[in-house]
């Protein structure tokens, strides 16, 4: 008798060795259960219907209706599954999953990667952050249908952060400004600095551009917390923020940092 | 293979933002030659006037060079000529035999021209009598004759010379663009062979393999992998190869596909026995024809479905034949046009009217018809 139930998951994918592939790496996790393995959207859409699945592991290249129509359907919809994107090749979608902190598998993948990405997952639903999850996975959703109808991305308001054992939802009005390390971002709050994965740039192009300014490589700051800006040598600026904080500004940006002034 | 575009456009200039009319633009050229042919006959009246000093003659230099430089407007009017007669196909005016055939031509029009205008200029000046024209030219049979011929033949060699330039800079870009294309056709073929999802899925179909100790399949289709990547190297380098390389090519994708689709993909091959090793193929051809019918003939239909391929030899020409069953309903997968469209742009541009591609709905199947002259394959590859 196993001491906690075990997990649910649904795989839909129209290739039958993707398929098998993802019940055989799921066999090997007895935490895990396999309810249902689907061809296509139509029928993980009478299979979701039968009963309730924690994950759902979809593909999004699906003939007829594929993997990203059948989640915005969803996720409309009462209590939606944990839904996890199962892709070959997709290289726009990779930085949105992670600004929108979605959970995502690539084609082919180790059992490291899977085991991985099963934790992210087992984590999610122990912290009861469904409902969060779903929001996020509607943003992501809306910003790919914006931009396949040739308009540009929609703004962000909020940033869900992930880190080991939380869930936060960060509003953007109280980030000061934000920067780069590496995979990552560091979001600096009144007080506290946190850790999101994703690059500058990637957010640079969702955050509000009367809000944001970009002033270095490594910096994207709230235009009104710019307090001061000076000339530390041939080319190299800095801009002394409201909280005190100093941010290097690069000779291309430092003409719009001083347009603020002006 | 190339066809030089026409000479170069001297019609589309603007001054101040304005279009100048297309015949004050070819009077440009004779500005030019008015000012070189006019810095001539400054030289010329220069080493005269040096010469009367030190005869101890002291004429007026502003005066000499007025009255030298008529005697090179008729120069500067044949160079114009030269150069507009010239403009119209270099190509055609540059072969050896036009080239004698011009020179033959325009030499005795100008220096009859030049001796006419120097005489009666020279009688203007010294205010002789018309009556004597013809003594006067006659006069001038010599020394004057030799230069207008030497002066004659001067500028047309000038002009031969500057329009083998042009051409040669003309040809230079034309090579240089026809490389970027070449490139760039490359580059966008190689990409749409080295399709990321089909072979991050075909990759994934083997990485499914393994996981269920299918060992025998998994070693087959990686190897099946490999053959793909090397026949896209290949092609990526080459600029064509056989028929018989393109169609294993084609035969190891259709296998790696039934890989994914297993059961569902039903292919029926229909070749004929000719040498396709000797005949050239480019590179990557039917491939993307193959392709076409598995997104429409197959994903679009749940995964199955019957693909048919034909290809023949008839009376010089290959006739490949590929036809796949329709799908029924509206499918989400746009953009069917677009692989054949690029499969016909590409024929287009190697055979010209001698190749061609049709595609259309027969019988309830989707048939695409592939028409190209059989080449021998040339040694040099």
């Amino acid at each position: 008798m196993s001491a906690k139930a075990q997990r649910s998951a649904l795989i839909v994918d129209d290739e039958a060795l993707a398929r098998s592939n993802l019940q055989l790496a799921l066999a090997d996790h007895p935490g895990w259960r396999c309810v249902g393995s689907c061809v296509n959207a139509a029928e993980a859409r009478v299979a979701l219907a039968e009963r309730e699945v924690d994950l759902l592991l979809l593909d999004i290249q699906m003939p007829r209706q594929n993997g990203l129509s059948l989640a915005a359907e969803l996720c409309r919809g009462p209590k939606p599954p944990l839904i996890v994107f199962v892709t070959a090749y997709d290289e726009h979608a990779l930085s949105a999953f992670d600004v929108f902190a979605l959970d995502y598998l690539l084609k082919p993948f180790d059992d490291q990667r899977f085991a991985a990405m099963l934790q992210r997952a087992e984590q999610m639903l122990k912290l009861k952050q469904g409902a969060s999850y779903a929001e996020s996975m509607g943003g992501f959703l809306q910003e790919r249908a914006s931009l396949e109808a040739g308009q540009p991305c929609p703004e962000l308001h909020a940033l869900v952060v992930r880190s080991v054992g939380s869930v936060e939802r960060i509003p953007l009005d109280e980030v000061e400004w934000i920067g780069a390390a590496g995979n990552y971002v560091e979001l600096h709050l009144p007080g506290r600095m946190v850790l999101h994965r994703s690059t500058l740039s990637a957010l640079e192009q969702r955050v509000s551009a009367r809000e944001f300014l970009r002033v270095h490589r490594t910096a994207l700051v709230r235009r009104e917390a710019i307090a001061a800006l000076s000339v530390t040598g041939d080319s190299t600026y800095e801009a002394t923020l409201r909280s005190g904080e100093v941010v290097p500004v690069s000779e291309r940006y430092v003409k719009e940092v001083r347009r603020r002034f002006a | 293979m190339h066809a030089l575009s026409a000479p170069p456009d001297a019609g589309a200039a603007l001054l101040r933002g304005r279009r100048l009319p297309a015949w004050l633009l070819r009077m440009r050229p004779l500005l030019l030659t008015t000012l070189i042919w006019g810095f001539f006959s400054i030289c010329m009246t220069m080493a005269v006037y040096a010469e009367a000093l030190r005869q101890g003659r002291h004429p007026q230099l502003p005066r000499l060079l007025l009255l030298h430089l008529p005697y090179f407007l008729p120069v500067a009017v044949y160079s114009w000529c030269l150069y507009l007669i010239f403009q119209r196909q270099p190509e055609r005016q540059l072969r050896p035999a036009r080239l004698w055939g011009l020179y033959l031509l325009c030499l005795p029009a100008f220096v009859a021209a030049d001796m006419c205008s120097g005489t009666a200029y020279s009688m203007w000046v010294e205010g002789a009598p018309w009556s004597g024209f013809a003594a006067a030219l006659h006069q001038r049979m010599g020394y004057d004759l030799w230069v207008a011929m030497m002066v004659g033949t001067g500028a047309f060699t000038a002009q031969m010379a500057f329009s083998a330039w042009q051409l040669g800079q003309q040809r230079a870009r034309a090579w240089a663009q026809a490389q970027t294309d070449n490139l760039s056709l490359r580059l966008t073929l190689l990409q749409g062979q080295l399709e990321p999802h089909f072979l991050f899925n075909t990759l994934n179909g083997i990485s499914a393999l393994v996981r269920a100790s299918d060992r025998g399949a998994a070693l087959s289709a990686l190897s099946r992998v490999s053959e793909l990547l090397r026949y896209a190297l290949r092609a990526s380098r080459a600029q064509e190869l056989s028929v018989q390389d393109e169609l294993q090519f084609v035969r190891d994708y259709a296998e790696l596909q039934a890989l994914r689709f297993g059961a569902g993909l039903r292919m029926h091959w229909q070749v004929d026995d000719a040498p396709w090793a000797a005949y050239a193929c480019p590179p990557l051809l039917f491939q993307p024809l193959l392709e076409n019918a598995i997104r429409h003939g197959l994903e679009a239909r749940d995964g199955e479905g019957l693909i048919e391929l034909r290809m023949q030899a008839r009376q010089g020409e290959l006739l490949l034949a590929i036809s796949n069953e329709m799908p029924d309903g509206p499918v989400e997968t746009p953009g069917h046009g677009l692989g054949l469209a690029a499969t016909r742009e590409r024929l287009q541009m190697l055979y010209g009217t001698a190749a061609g591609l049709d595609a259309g709905v027969q019988d309830g199947h989707y048939l695409v018809r592939l028409r190209m002259p059989l080449k021998e394959l040339s040694d040099e590859r």
